[in-house]
């Protein structure tokens, strides 16, 4: 690897972030298999599918990129570079609020 | 007991306490205040608990289900890693101590390899589980 050993301080800190990926995609998943499992005279079966896919879409998206994205900050750490920006946050934001807006309304009218 | 009898008591137990610290492997001493190598191995407890118990529950549903196969598998991959992780959580913390102590670089990358495929099955037995529901 080019560059050189940054602070550990901050790599430690690139590996908490890492782990707080995994953790939230765990999270994510955990939440599209509890909509899938909810028996089906509850909920409309279509919306409660959908719903279930968008969260186990994003939770796959968050996994996938969790890995790269750990190790292009270490690379930009150990450069001096400015750091990746966080570019997915939204999607994942207005996703899980997208995702239990619907549910609550589910839920109310159930 | 007089008060000071009480104070003596008191020294020489915190005499004690600070010969057994001294007398104690300095790896083991806190590295920098922040406590960064403990408060990196809490996130990797966290993670590796989250990893196995998310995986056992899903595997309970999946068989609740009625469905088995991939998913089970994933599912019990996903269960393998984080048991794997939490077995060498302590010995990681270890060695990072002592990397930190003697100013070696840090690069473990075996275990984020581990909690990586771990959570890519888990959410790969979660797509499988959603779509076929």
């Amino acid at each position: 690897m080019d560059g050189h050993e940054p602070d550990p301080r901050f790599t430690l800190a690139n590996e908490r972030t890492f782990l707080t990926w995994l953790s939230t995609s765990l999270a994510m998943s955990a939440g599209g298999i509890a909509m899938a499992a909810v028996p089906s005279h509850i909920f409309v079966d279509w919306i409660k599918t959908l719903l279930a896919v968008v969260l186990v879409v994003l939770s796959a998206v968050t996994a996938v990129m969790a890995y790269p994205r750990w190790r292009r900050v270490q690379r930009a750490l150990r450069r001096q570079d400015p750091l990746p920006p966080p570019a997915l946050a939204p999607l994942f934001g207005y996703g899980v609020a997208g995702v239990a807006v619907i549910a609550l309304v589910l839920i109310v009218l159930a | 007991m007089t008060d000071t009898e009480a104070d003596t008591k008191a020294d020489t137990e915190a005499d004690t306490e600070a010969d057994t610290e001294a007398g104690a492997d300095p790896t083991l001493v806190s590295w920098d205040p922040g406590l960064q190598n403990e408060r990196t191995r809490l996130a990797w407890v966290r993670t590796a608990v989250t990893l196995c118990s998310l995986s056992l529950v899903a595997t309970g549903v999946t068989v609740r289900h009625g469905m088995g196969g991939v998913a089970l598998a994933a599912f019990s991959f996903g269960a393998l890693c984080g048991t794997a992780l939490l077995a060498r959580v302590g010995a990681r913390f270890l060695r990072l101590q002592r990397a930190l102590h003697l100013g070696h670089p840090l690069n473990f990358m075996t275990d984020a390899l581990l909690a990586w495929w771990g959570v890519l099955a888990v959410v790969a037995g979660a797509a499988i589980f959603v779509l076929s529901v």
